[in-house]
């Protein structure tokens, strides 16, 4: 499943749903160490080759030699003969790996053995999460552990297995399974707060969005007594107002929607989202309040084609038709170049879009990158996760250049150096794909607008005649303007035509119709 | 899918008007009747309003600050103050205030010029040494205001009106003291900070109904006016 | 927010318009002050006798002469060698002190004549005593020289008077010197007095010129003489090398005393001009305290005429005298009294009261206090060193001119001042101001703006 951008109103669930993403692994659908631990299984060692393997390793390793341990356990794996004791290899690269300071290699090293025959390395589980989260590179293990839940670890290394395990599942689609794995997360683990919020994530891939509302509060809640940030909250927080907008109570969804906070980068797409559970409620006149947000100045650079239109269609339905054409030319005005700036993004390579997003990450903004794109990738927990992977690939790869007499040093920079552009071209991708389906859909927008447009300068030009021919406009349905009333402790500003930055998302807009005796104005029921 | 593409096919507003949608362009009649602009079908500023929570409630809340300024008016003295207040605001826009004051009054040039050996003339002036005043403060205008398109400062202003009394004493050598009657008005500014603090800038005046004993037989009742320009730091803590 | 922009002002322009502005709101009675030169009082006089040598003056002078030692009297009765040794001593020496101010005024003397024009005297030059320079020798006599009342009286009569012999009388055969000579002088007293100076080649100048010979006393006393020395009329430029050296003291007192009975014709002034502006502003240049006591010609202000009018003085010379002691404070007294027109009624009025009156004057030097304006004394508030002086009351129940007071201050509305008594004299240096509010009103116009 794509976790980039949303294309319909119907699918609007399947936007931003980022907490936590699996990626595929770089290494291939079907590994050759599968095919080398079922030939080890049917062949059986005897205690003889065992030593005759292991015995020198043995030897250097009570005389303290982790080096030259290194270089021998290398020279086994990198033997086809010894397949059958790859795994336990593995599982003891790693552990003198991580002796002598290398976590990312011994990481590296433990996936493999535990790719190669789980169960006879179970043990090394439980390291393996512990190098994965010292070194920011948990999505190595996901595969793994998705494969090989059953496990005979502890019950908290199990939970954090589980955990790992659901994130692959759900990467892969496969909601059920992510949904089981995800009971077995226990309370006490560290992630739990995480857990529930892809629980509840899940369940509304799955449209039980009334099932998943229970989930995420006990994500919110969880999070809180936990300390987390609120970035978490808040991404919750949207997550539930989606949810509760799939379960169309609206007013919920507007309500959760509201406790995104202001500070967010998500919170522009909160009010997009609100504006629309407001348009459901047939409240137009709220609707077009949220969206003024969307149509400042601040927001010129932004990329929110959906509350252009949205605003175009809501100034359509109260018959102001020169409002909403005037809007379809600054769409198109505003957004026309942005489409351009999200071609050459799309046109670029996996590994420059990745440099590009870390600088983005490191600095706040970057030439290539539009604003929206920059911001949605570098404050996301996977792509920070896999750049912070990345640069400690870089890291050891530079140390272990001073020790490159030993063989087992060379063998785990080129691990090192795969599993780096695994990750920058896995990641490079999804940034890739995710402006490729910007620029798509904005395409489609733009063409049309046309078609709106011209449908708008009818009805516009309607109304202008019949002001002509009777000499003022016609009597619009009598709305009643009701005095606007402001709550205690509010206080009202009159517009004028300037945007404050302290204002911005809190406009309020009581427009009349303006739709003449005949014409009426509805909302879709669909 | 779009956003507009959905609806303006389905919309029933769309259906009734399609057939008869291919109109003339032209958008106002050669003869139009109508002698005024009429502004149609757009959002006017009118239609919109900001409805912000009040950063800086007041109501309730007692504030606590100290001042310090100058009266600098007076024809023949120049004089440093310093005051404490302390008050409750009762609704946003209206607050009781007691200010305790005192000064340090001391002979401007003018004076100086006119008791020296070219003139030999001393007026009968008379120094602050403090005042008392209890006031009620008025503030309808809350307002915003942008340092330089990157921070805003929001801020009231008030006006106040008050009764107390002030002593002072007479700078000629008799000394001789006063107790008067004092009729405060004014006007100021808040400038709200963060964590409940806020900045005050305030003008106010004093009218003083003042005995004088030395001219007792000519003119003995005086009207003085004490304008003081003050500025003074307050925080604003939790009413009970 | 809006900036309010000062503008350059004059500094009092600026200081006027503000309170200006601000006194229309704030009103003030304004009250004078008095004494705010802390070096107000100062015990050092310096006396010039200005004598008029004419030959009219003959006997004038000599009464002067005779009766010096009352004015001398006046200053010096407390004995120059008082006990200091014991601690009684040194209080009964600070009581006197503190109540008999005027036994400690530090005087000099001097003496010069009202003749400017040098042509005439002893010499072609400018003799002693003409044109503003001291005569005699010593020129300058101190409080506490060994000979003070002889150098006095020798300058006097052997110097500065110009005798007529014919005129005088010749003493008894038993006449030795110094014996009293009962109040005639003769031959023989002046031969004793005088010794070998020549007292019978006196011979003064036609013209009194009593207000250029007091100028030109005072530029030849000082080191930088202001401009109105250097006057084309005046003689001084061309002699400005003669000097009354050691004479005057820079924080004195000068007290001209004026002897005359013609009335001032002095050269910068017209004849029959009586306004002595000029003069006056001349004088003032030294920025110096002085007072003048004068004896001359008696003038009834009201009928504008002169009686006893002996010399043969003009109105308006004598108008000048009396405008001078009014203008700069001291007193103007009478050379002869009487109320006829012929000389048969009048007489010469004794010198010792004038020398009393002199003497008076100096010890008031050091307990009046001259106001500029006429007060309401009901308003008169007075402070030595910031403490409040109260009002004396009077000690003296008659009611002469003299009235006497315990400690305290009275205003003397003859002198229009206000009078130290007692311990409230102030000592020297003290800071003195007086609070009073004028008759009129306002204590005089505010300066301009």
């Amino acid at each position: 499943m794509r976790c980039s951008g949303f294309t319909s109103i119907r699918t609007i669930l399947a936007f931003g749903l980022c907490l936590s993403v699996s990626i595929p692994t770089a290494f291939g659908q079907s590994s050759p160490d599968t095919d080398e631990a079922t030939d080890a299984m049917f062949t059986m060692p005897t205690m003889e080759e065992r030593q005759t393997v292991f015995g020198p390793i043995d030897d250097a390793f009570r005389a303290g030699q982790k080096a030259k341990v290194a270089d021998l356990l290398v020279e086994v794996v990198d033997n086809p003969i010894h397949t059958s004791f790859h795994a336990e290899s593995y599982a003891r690269l790693g552990a003198v790996l991580d002796e002598l300071s290398l976590p990312y290699s011994a990481l590296i090293s433990y996936q493999k053995a535990l790719k190669t025959d789980a169960t006879a390395v179970s043990s090394v589980a439980k390291d393996a999460i512990r190098l994965a989260d010292q070194v920011g590179d948990t999505a190595l293990l996901e595969s793994v552990f998705a494969a090989n839940v059953g496990l005979d670890v502890d019950g908290a290394t199990r939970s954090r297995m589980a955990y790992l395990a659901a994130r692959e599942a759900h990467h892969q689609g496969n909601y059920s399974t992510a949904l089981a794995i995800l009971k077995m997360v226990q309370s006490s683990d560290p992630f739990y707060p995480e857990s529930k919020a892809l629980e509840g994530v899940v369940l509304a891939m799955q449209a039980r969005h009334k099932d998943a509302i229970a989930p995420l509060l006990i994500a919110v809640s969880a999070g809180a007594n936990a300390g987390r940030e609120t970035r978490f909250e808040d991404l919750v927080h949207l997550n539930l107002a989606r949810a509760y907008y799939g379960a169309e109570n609206f007013g919920r969804a507007i309500e959760y929607y509201a406790k995104v906070s202001r500070s967010s980068d998500a919170w522009p797409q909160a009010q997009l989202e609100r504006a629309w559970s407001h348009f459901r409620l047939t409240d137009i006149n709220g609707t077009l309040g949220l969206l003024h947000t969307h149509v400042s100045p601040f927001m010129n650079e932004e990329y929110f084609p959906e509350a252009a239109l949205l605003r175009v269609y809501s100034l359509f339905l109260m018959c102001k038709f020169p409002e909403a054409t005037k809007q379809i030319e600054n769409f198109k005005s505003q957004y026309e170049p942005q489409q351009a700036k999200l071609g050459i993004v799309a046109a670029t390579s996996e590994e420059q879009l990745f440099d590009a997003m870390a600088n983005h990450a490191d600095t706040g903004r970057d030439d290539l990158l539009p604003p929206t794109l920059g911001y949605a990738f570098s404050t996301e927990d996977r792509f920070k996760d896999s750049l912070a992977a990345v640069r400690m690939a870089e890291d050891e790869m530079k140390r272990l250049e001073n020790i490159l007499a030993n063989p087992f040093s060379a063998w785990a920079s080129d691990q090192l150096g795969d599993r780096r552009a695994a990750l920058r071209k896995v990641e490079g991708k999804r940034i890739q794909e995710r402006a490729y389906d910007m620029e798509g859909r904005l395409g489609q927008m733009l063409n049309d607008a046309e078609m709106s447009k011209l449908d708008m300068l009818q009805f516009e030009t309607r109304l202008y005649e019949q002001a002509s021919h009777t000499g003022k406009v016609a009597d619009a349905r009598r709305v009643v303007d009701r005095k606007k009333r402001v709550k205690r402790g509010y206080q009202t500003w009159p517009f004028e035509g300037e945007y404050w930055g302290d204002e911005v998302g809190y406009y309020r807009i009581s427009a009349k119709p303006e739709c003449p005796t005949g014409m009426q104005s509805g909302v879709p029921t669909e | 899918m779009t956003i507009a593409t959905p609806f303006f096919k389905a919309h029933p507003l769309r259906k009734a008007f399609g057939a008869s949608a291919a109109l003339a362009l032209a958008l106002f009649s050669s003869q139009a009747n109508a002698q005024e602009t009429i502004d149609v079908g757009v959002l006017k500023n009118s239609d919109i309003t900001v409805v912000q929570k009040v950063l800086y409630p007041k109501s309730g809340q007692m504030e606590f600050g100290g001042h310090a300024g100058w009266m600098p008016f007076d024809a023949y003295t120049s004089t440093p103050i310093i005051s404490l207040t302390g008050g409750k605001h009762l609704s946003e826009t209206l607050a009781a205030e007691l200010a305790v004051g005192g000064g340090y009054s001391l002979k401007n040039r003018t004076h100086l010029l006119l008791e020296g050996p070219a003139y030999g003339i001393v007026p009968d002036a008379y120094a602050h040494i403090g005042s008392v005043m209890a006031t009620a403060l008025w503030s309808p205008i809350y307002a915003k205001m942008n340092w330089q398109g990157t921070r805003i400062f929001h801020h009231d202003i008030y006006g106040l009106a008050g009764i107390g009394a002030a002593y002072e004493q007479a700078m000629m050598p008799d000394a001789s003291g006063n107790v008067a009657p004092a009729l405060g008005l004014g006007v100021g500014a808040r400038i709200f900070l963060k964590n409940g603090r806020a900045l005050r800038i305030q003008i106010r005046d004093d009218l003083l109904w003042q005995t004088r004993v030395k001219t007792e037989d000519t003119q003995s009742h005086f009207l003085k006016q004490n304008v003081g320009l003050t500025v003074g730091y307050t925080f604003f803590k939790e009413g009970k | 927010m809006s900036s309010i922009s000062l503008q350059k002002t004059p500094l009092f322009a600026s200081l006027m318009l503000g309170s200006a502005l601000a006194s229309g709101c704030n009103r003030y009675e304004m009250f004078n002050v008095a004494g705010y030169e802390q070096a107000a009082f100062s015990n050092e006089a310096d006396v010039v006798f200005l004598i008029d040598n004419s030959s009219s003056m003959t006997d004038e002078a000599a009464d002067l002469a005779l009766n010096f030692n009352v004015f001398i009297d006046k200053l010096t009765s407390v004995d120059e060698n008082q006990a200091t040794a014991t601690l009684t001593d040194a209080v009964e020496n600070y009581v006197a002190y503190t109540q008999q101010r005027g036994q400690f005024m530090d005087y000099r003397l001097g003496i010069t004549t009202t003749s400017v024009d040098y042509d005439d005297g002893f010499t072609e030059g400018v003799d002693p005593g003409e044109a503003g320079l001291l005569l005699g020798d010593p020129t300058v006599m101190s409080k506490g020289d060994a000979d003070l009342q002889e150098d006095f009286q020798r300058n006097l009569l052997c110097y500065g008077i110009a005798w007529n012999p014919n005129s005088l009388d010749y003493a008894e055969d038993d006449y030795e010197c110094g014996d009293d000579p009962g109040g005639v002088i003769t031959h023989e007293y002046l031969d004793c007095v005088c010794g070998d100076i020549e007292w019978d080649e006196n011979d003064g100048s036609g013209q009194e010129e009593h207000l250029e010979a007091v100028l030109m006393t005072l530029c030849r006393s000082v080191e930088e003489p202001p401009e109105a020395c250097y006057d084309a009329q005046s003689p001084f430029a061309e002699t400005e090398d003669l000097v009354n050296d050691d004479f005057l003291r820079d924080d004195s007192t000068i007290v001209f005393v004026i002897a005359s009975d013609e009335g001032d014709t002095s050269r910068r002034l017209a004849q029959g001009e009586d306004d002595i502006s000029e003069y006056l502003d001349a004088i003032e240049a030294f920025d110096r305290r002085i007072r003048f006591a004068i004896v001359g010609p008696p003038y009834d202000p009201e009928e504008g005429s002169l009686t006893c009018n002996s010399g043969n003085a003009t109105t308006w010379g004598v108008v000048r005298l009396r405008d001078l002691s009014d203008y700069f404070g001291g007193f103007y007294n009478y050379i002869a009294d009487g109320t006829g027109d012929d000389d048969e009624d009048c007489e010469a009025t004794d010198f010792a009261e004038h020398l009393e009156d002199l003497g008076d004057l100096l010890n008031n030097l050091v307990t009046a206090f001259t106001l500029d304006s006429i007060p309401d004394v009901t308003t008169i508030r007075v402070w030595i060193d910031d403490a409040e002086i109260n009002e004396a009351l009077p000690v003296s129940e008659d009611e002469e001119t003299h009235m006497t007071y315990d400690n305290g201050w009275s205003y003397d509305p003859a002198q229009n001042a206000v009078v130290f008594w007692g311990e409230a004299i102030p000592d020297y240096n003290q800071n003195v101001r007086i609070y009073y509010r004028p008759l009129e009103g306002k204590p005089r116009d505010l300066p301009p703006i």
